[in-house]
């Protein structure tokens, strides 16, 4: 069930959505996520190790290999990783973490700043 | 070419939801325009976040909300609720009632305002004149044992404090088909409204009066002061059916009764009360103290 798509990534001759590198990591997650399920410390780890390996950018192509390949526990995990990866964090280290710049009108992030300034406060130090 | 800017909708959405701090959420929509646009105006209530509580004692025109998760106090401006009482919350939105009379419900975070009936639409006002300063409202004060039912004019700021306790929501008022339920008047009396009603429509003005009313599982709940326990059918034709769950309860002497929810079922919570009266230059002063709750879960035979 979980690899129906995986016969047809290997049919298509020019396939530009998975390459090589991501479909390894990929594909060898249903198995380490069967036999770690129990084990939530130990998927942390996993995690960790992801993160400190993987460059931010390499991680939108793990989500977009997990989201073609249909494979919903990778893609629930890899989008969880990002998410714990930015909580809590100032818009500042957000972009950066994403490689984005702010391309607001002047006034118009101000204006942003001052209406929810509540969820500015308190954020980790970068 | 940077990735992360090319990320479909719906896996930018799942990011989104991934996160479990409201706060962080917000900022995620403050990274650039195109993020701003694709993601929802504001993030979805997500139910098994800690509720903020609302402080009492709020200055001018801010609230303060305090933040169970993150032990903080939050103020937010709030200028659409003047002269307010809170009446109520769900789903991240509060009922806020006016002495002008208006019910609305604002969400504290997005500032979006939907107006309910005011409370001169309410089933028990007779008549209401705003210009009638001190007695604005005629309002039917239902018979008691000894005494038969009347008119009685009450002005705005009473009516506001005393003759509305509570607004409840079946649903996210974000729904085209929630229904707000309020228990208002002296006897705790329930009546309901539905999106785009003009006024208030009865439920139930029968005695023992109600103390407190609950959505639970999608059904309408209301607390008898007796302890009786009623269901209520809103959409039954052609008036509202309301019948008995439970029966009554012997009732402790001075309590006050709640309907609480849980994912274990309905609860039934007394709060037993002390009251003190003394006499202070010639002004009568009474005192409550809690003394204990007392716990009764619903058991379904």
């Amino acid at each position: 069930m979980k690899f129906c798509t995986v016969k047809q990534y290997f049919d298509d001759e020019n396939n530009n959505n998975v390459t090589n590198g991501i479909a390894t990591t990929v594909i060898p997650l249903p198995n380490k996520h069967l036999k770690i399920k129990a084990n939530n410390k130990e998927m942390e780890q996993y995690e960790q190790e992801l993160l400190r390996n993987v460059m931010p950018q390499e991680l939108t192509k793990l989500i977009l290999a997990a989201n073609y390949l249909n494979f919903k526990e990778a893609l629930d995990f890899f989008c969880r990783t990002v998410a714990n990866a930015i909580q809590n964090k100032s818009v500042d280290y957000v972009r950066k973490f994403f490689g984005l710049e702010s391309d607001f009108e002047p006034g118009e992030e101000e204006k942003l700043c001052k209406e929810f300034a509540w969820s500015f406060e308190g954020v980790d130090e970068d | 070419m940077n990735q992360w800017s090319l990320l479909p909708i719906e896996l930018l959405n799942l990011i989104e939801e991934s996160l479990d701090l409201y706060h962080d959420k917000v900022r995620l929509r403050c990274i650039c325009s195109s993020w701003r646009s694709c993601l929802l105006k504001m993030p979805n209530h997500k139910q098994h976040q800690l509720p903020w509580l609302l402080l009492p004692h709020s200055v001018g025109t801010s609230c303060a909300f305090f933040d169970s998760l993150e032990k903080k106090v939050h103020k937010v401006e709030l200028p659409e609720a003047g002269e307010k009482v809170f009446k109520g919350s769900a789903y991240g939105w509060v009922v806020v009632a006016e002495k002008s009379g208006a019910i609305f419900l604002l969400n504290p975070l997005t500032r979006n305002k939907i107006k309910l009936p005011p409370r001169s639409k309410f089933p028990d006002v007779r008549k209401y004149r705003a210009d009638k300063v001190g007695y604005e409202y005629l309002i039917w004060i239902y018979g008691a044992v000894l005494a038969p039912g009347r008119y009685q004019s009450h002005d705005a700021t009473h009516v506001l404090n005393h003759l509305l306790r509570k607004v409840i929501l079946s649903s996210s008022p974000t729904s085209m088909d929630f229904v707000a339920v309020a228990l208002y008047g002296e006897y705790g009396h329930l009546a309901y409204c539905k999106r785009g009603d003009k006024k208030w429509s009865l439920i139930d003005n029968k005695f023992p009066t109600c103390d407190d009313i609950i959505f639970h599982e999608g059904q309408l709940y209301a607390l008898k002061c007796n302890g009786q326990l009623m269901v209520c059918e809103i959409d039954s034709c052609p008036k509202p059916i309301v019948t008995e769950v439970a029966p009554a309860y012997p009732r402790i002497q001075g309590g006050d009764m709640y309907l609480v929810g849980s994912s274990s079922g309905l609860m039934m919570v007394r709060r037993c009360i002390h009251v003190d009266r003394c006499s202070i230059s010639n002004k009568e002063i009474y005192t409550s103290k809690t003394l204990s709750f007392m716990i009764f879960k619903l058991e379904w035979k």
